[in-house]
């Protein structure tokens, strides 16, 4: 957990707790103020929108905690924009009638004052739940996503509660301050920072109507800053937070705000001496006075009682009537330190999609498994405190969640019995699992065989070498061919002979020098010198070389670093043939040789012992598999032998020398092959440890 | 009776002037999504503006717009100087300079008469869209050779693009005396440009090579996806981070180049199919991200900061991962990151029968050493290496801003 988490949530909190401290703080200075000294003012309807908004929030919260289901952006950006007019249209009316109510006293006497506090009390209330209850739900809003994204640490929640605090403690100094200050002073100065305020808020909700596509101009910015300014910096913050313009805004936005300004600020400094003050043209209807003065006046309990108990209730009932959600939340499955998906108790066949949360405090492994035990659906890396999905489709049966987390032991769910008709599209393949201890007989089988490849490597190695001690090109080119093949049935892949295995078999790639570099030796080098006119003699220190290259790779090849992991056989099955349309039928390793196609076929040859190898593992897992690669290789075969007869005598040509069609048959054959055999490593896939 | 009638007339006229404010505003407002809505039909929603100022004190096409919101299409395409001398090139520099101006800004091509085939090719119309055109002119090393006297003045740290390992360059793809970048709203307006700017410029340069690209809308959501299907481009630098990292401002580069910024540009074969057959898990896991979500495979979401001190053994995000290698997000390699503004291609087919498509890497930033090769030097035996090709491209300078219309290109360098 890192605390640098909460500083943009002290900042929310920090900021949304201003805005709404501020107008709660000036709207009880009002009443204060409105009050005849020595006479005493209600607060209670302030305090009770107050309450009313912290309900509202804090049941929004519990909706979107306890319902899946995400308020899209859109409607997120609409139900805020639509909010944000409204506020602005009430804390417009609110001034206004501040405004007349200050002038009021000023003008008449002690007696009817009371009764012009008693006219707004229902306005008092609407205006202290729609201020905190905007900046209440933005604040719910946002810190709900940060705690989510952040993998339920506590540092968002913390921040936001330092920031809220702060506000709080800002605005009660504030309060304080303004209590000494006299009526026309403050509300002058508080109402025309309150109607620059609204400008902002009128002009950001409009923005999100924008965005939200309910007003059109989203497209026509006015000005646009974001290049130069980082909206992140904390200066921003401050200045966006209080004025609540941002560094991008609309044509309408600009106007919007121009012109609440223009209208507002003129009227209400007339206001004061004009008898009868024009009333915001929004301005909703109000509960009557007498009404909610009774309702809230005598029974300020009661009321509370009630605002407390009808969005708990509203919440419950939401967070119970959304059946679909609900339905979504069945497939959210959690791992915790000894649990292991305990919401996994019902299920229906067909494509379900979970979603898995890590609660367990470490990283690991989730699988969903089929009576027999075998995999139907897997996350293999879940980390601490993230959610991931898991998309599985099931037919009927009994199915298990398994969860290995770290090095702990293994948990499992309940063992579900899915009913319902299986679909009859065909149901993904369920896959025993495989351990490297099932591959190692396999794996010491092809280190056998690998071991006799190389045996022969090396022979054809002293073969060239006394070609081209006898200056004899034209036998060393058949020779290093012969080598070449030899080196392809070892079955070098993926790597897999590391640096040594670049030493025998590199290509001028990546060398500053290219083919010139020094670094770059083996058979291609020779196979550059070959057809590229070097003397014979330069070519025996580069033979001499592979020479000793090849002699270490022999006495290495047992070793975990090089051929020596069980694992990567499975990688080997595919990766070879991979290789081969990569580097060889694309012409790429190509130094003159015109060897693609003899390659491929020695490719074929060691991709084939490798399946033997690896057939009964393959089999127990997806019967018929090996059957398909085979024929497979067999087309590949006639299609590459294809390429040498008849116009070559029987001998391998180039690439550029075979016909179009023919080269055609080639990559269809290897391609159609290679689509069957990329199942192989996801089948005998062993999960990394955790 | 007096004081009504002018209350009256005065609330009239009021009334009168908001409605038609506020209707300005809003038919105004529709009118400028309509033509945003087309200029971004290519982009599949993405929304991108009509134009951006051509002069200024630092080219377009880097931050501006930004990486996040840059055109979707793109043409790269290097050429060497025929000029045969200082004068020559400079008259080069001017008529590119007056070129790009033209397109940046639209405008209707001039009538030449009777006596000489159309100046224009029409084939934007016969009233040429800006259509948010940028183009962006780099210098490579070779053009600080000695043909036209610029050895002294060549950026400190500019070099031919170095080969690293892996690489499989062909030289018909590499380097370049001077590098266009053209990014714009629709792919005719990048031809067009590009047949404009070769017209004009017949003689004193020579096309080296080309590669048109193109940028994909959020896919549901987020950052753009790559053609291998990973977001790609989520953890690149914005705002002020993005502009103390790109704007080359050392004191011990030539007065000339302030401002200017260096250019990496990277064709890379992406090889789809062979990508295409390997395990989700295995893909993830050489990213470091989910492949759905982009989420880094230790968050939640696209733009969740990955955090590699909870996980030293690389147990959730491995090692050797693409993301974790790139931005290690740690102190001492804040400064190494770059702004990347990259685009996808198809270019045809591959010898092996195989599509030929991948990514054109373009990356700008303060110090090729300190920055790309420093990555790059990191990624070099990522496990991705598999399936990617670097073939061509080149180390490029980015010139300073066009300030005005007496300004051109590379003034300070020629002058």
């Amino acid at each position: 957990m890192t605390w640098a988490d909460s500083v943009p949530n002290l900042l929310i909190g920090l900021r949304e707790g201003l805005e709404a401290g501020l107008v709660v703080s000036i709207l009880l200075a009002a009443v204060r103020k409105g009050v005849p000294e020595g006479g005493r003012a209600s607060t209670a309807p302030i305090w009770l929108g107050v309450l009313a908004a912290v309900m509202l929030a804090g049941s929004f919260a519990a909706v979107l905690t306890f319902s899946v289901a995400d308020l899209s952006s859109r409607a997120q950006e609409a139900v805020g924009g639509l909010l944000s007019v409204f506020a602005v249209a009430l804390v417009t009316w609110m001034i206004f009638w501040m405004r007349r109510t200050a002038a009021g006293l000023a003008a008449q006497l002690r007696g009817e004052v009371r009764r012009a506090a008693l006219i707004g009390a229902g306005a008092l209330t609407l205006t202290a739940f729609l201020a905190v209850g905007r900046e209440g739900l933005e604040t719910t809003l946002f810190l709900w996503t940060a705690a989510r994204a952040s993998g339920q640490t506590a540092a968002p929640l913390v921040g936001a509660a330092i920031g809220i605090a702060a506000a709080v403690a800002l605005c009660w100094l504030l309060y304080r301050r303004a209590v000494r200050m006299n009526v026309g002073v403050f509300f002058n100065r508080t109402a025309i920072v309150l109607i620059v305020i609204a400008a902002g808020v009128l002009a950001y909700g409009l923005g999100d109507l924008q965005d939200a596509g309910l007003l059109p101009g989203r497209a026509w910015v006015a000005f646009d800053l974001t290049p130069h300014i980082d909206p992140g910096s904390w200066w921003a913050s401050i200045v966006t937070g209080i004025t609540e313009l941002s560094p991008k805004m609309t044509v309408l936005q600009v106007t919007a705000w121009l012109a609440y300004l223009a209208v507002v600020i003129p009227l209400f400094v007339t206001a004061g001496s004009a008898a009868k003050p024009a009333p915001a043209p929004e301005a909703p209807e109000t509960p009557g006075p007498d009404r909610w003065e009774r309702l809230a006046g005598r029974r300020p309990w009661a009321v509370a009682g009630v605002l407390v108990a009808v969005p708990v209730l509203a919440a419950g009932a939401t967070i119970a009537a959304l059946p679909a959600a609900a339905t979504t939340g069945g497939l959210a499955m959690t791992v915790t330190k000894t649990g292991c998906a305990p919401e996994w108790t019902s299920g229906t066949t067909g494509t379900h999609t979970f979603t898995v949360t890590n609660n367990s405090g470490l990283a690991g492994e989730v699988n969903l498994n089929n009576a027999a035990g075998a995999v139907v659906g897997e996350i293999e890396t879940i980390g601490p405190g993230t959610s991931a999905a898991l998309t599985v489709t099931l037919g009927a049966g009994t199915y298990t969640f398994t969860c290995l987390m770290g090095s702990r032991a293994a948990t499992v769910s309940q063992a579900v019995q899915v009913t319902g008709a299986t679909a009859s599209t065909l149901a993904p393949v369920a896959v025993k699992p495989v351990t490297a201890g099932d591959l190692t007989p396999a794996n010491d089988r092809y280190q056998r065989y690998a071991a006799a490849q190389l045996a022969d490597l090396a022979a054809q190695v002293t073969a060239i070498q006394s070609d081209l001690r006898r200056g004899d090109i034209a036998k060393a080119r058949q020779d290093w061919l012969a080598a070449q093949l030899d080196w392809e049935r070892v079955g070098a892949s993926y790597d897999s002979f590391g640096d040594l295995g670049l030493a025998v078999d590199g290509l001028p790639d990546g060398y500053p020098n290219g083919v010139n570099d020094k670094d770059f030796t083996g058979l291609h080098r020779l196979e550059y010198g070959l057809w590229h006119g070097q003397s014979a003699a330069e070519l025996e220190q580069v033979t001499a070389v592979l020479a000793t290259n090849v002699a270490t790779v022999r006495k290495n090849l047992a070793s975990g670093d090089l051929a020596g992991d069980p694992v990567n056989l499975p990688l080997r099955a595919h990766e070879i043939l991979e290789d081969a349309l990569r580097d060889h039928l694309s012409g790429i390793d190509d130094q003159g040789g015109g060897a693609a196609f003899a390659q491929t076929y020695a490719d074929v040859q060691v991709t084939r012992a490798i399946l033997g190898y690896l057939a009964p593992l393959i089999d127990a897992r997806q019967p018929g598999l090996v059957t398909t690669l085979t024929t497979e290789l067999d087309t590949l075969d006639q299609a590459l032998l294809a390429t040498r007869a008849p116009h070559a005598n029987g001998a391998w040509t180039s690439l550029g020398a075979a016909p179009q069609s023919a080269r055609e048959h080639v990559d269809a054959a290897i391609g159609a092959e290679l689509e069957s055999a990329a199942s192989v490593p996801d089948l005998l896939e062993v999960p990394p440890t955790h | 009776m007096n004081t009504s009638r002018r209350n009256f007339l005065r609330g009239a006229i009021s009334g009168a002037a908001g409605t038609a404010l506020a209707g300005g505003v809003l038919i105004g407002g529709a009118k400028a999504d309509a033509a945003a809505a087309i200029a971004a039909t290519g982009a599949g929603g993405q929304v991108t503006q009509p134009s951006y100022p051509f002069h200024g004190a630092r080219q377009t096409g880097i931050l501006t717009p930004d990486p996040a919101a840059k055109q979707p299409f793109t043409c790269v395409a290097a050429f060497d100087s025929t000029a045969r001398d200082k004068a020559g090139l400079t008259g080069l520099l001017r008529t590119l300079t007056s070129r790009a101006r033209f397109l940046a800004s639209g405008g209707t091509p001039p009538d030449l008469g009777v006596s000489r085939p159309p100046s224009d090719s029409d084939v934007l119309g016969p009233s040429v869209p800006a259509d948010g055109l940028t183009v962006t002119l780099s210098a490579g090393s070779s053009l600080f050779d000695g043909r036209y006297g610029l050895a002294a003045r060549k950026p400190l740290k500019l070099t031919p693009m170095r080969t690293f390992p892996n690489d499989s360059f062909e030289p018909a793809w590499l380097h370049g005396d001077l590098l266009v970048q053209l990014c714009a709203n629709h792919p005719d307006t990048v031809h067009h440009t590009i047949r404009d700017i070769t017209s004009h410029t017949r003689g004193a340069m020579a096309l080296r090579w080309k590669m048109e690209g193109y940028n994909s809308p959020p896919r549901p959501s987020g950052t753009s996806r790559n053609l291998l299907g990973f977001k790609d481009g989520t953890a690149n630098p914005a705002g002020n981070l993005a502009t103390s990292l790109v704007w080359v401002d050392d004191a011990a580069e030539p007065a000339w180049a302030q401002g200017g910024s260096y250019q990496v540009v990277r064709l890379i074969r992406m090889l789809v199919e062979f990508w295409d057959r390997v395990s989700i898990n295995e893909q993830e896991g050489m990213f470091g991200r989910r492949r759905d979500s982009g989420a880094p495979l230790d968050g939640n979401a696209e733009f969740d900061t990955p955090d590699y001190t909870a996980d030293p053994q690389g147990n959730v995000i491995a090692l050797d991962a693409h993301i974790r290698l790139a931005n290690p997000r740690t102190k001492a390699t804040a400064n190494q990151r770059l702004i990347r503004r990259s685009y996808n291609y198809d270019l045809g087919v591959d010898t092996n029968g195989n599509l030929q498509a991948g990514h054109i890497f373009i990356a700008y930033q303060q110090d090729i050493k300190r920055q790309f090769e420093t990555v790059q030097e990191r990624l070099v035996n990522e496990p991705l290496i598999d399936y990617v090709q670097p073939f061509g491209g080149g180390y490029f300078f980015t010139l300073p801003g066009v300030r005005d219309t007496a300004d051109w290109y590379g003034r300070g360098l020629l002058a």
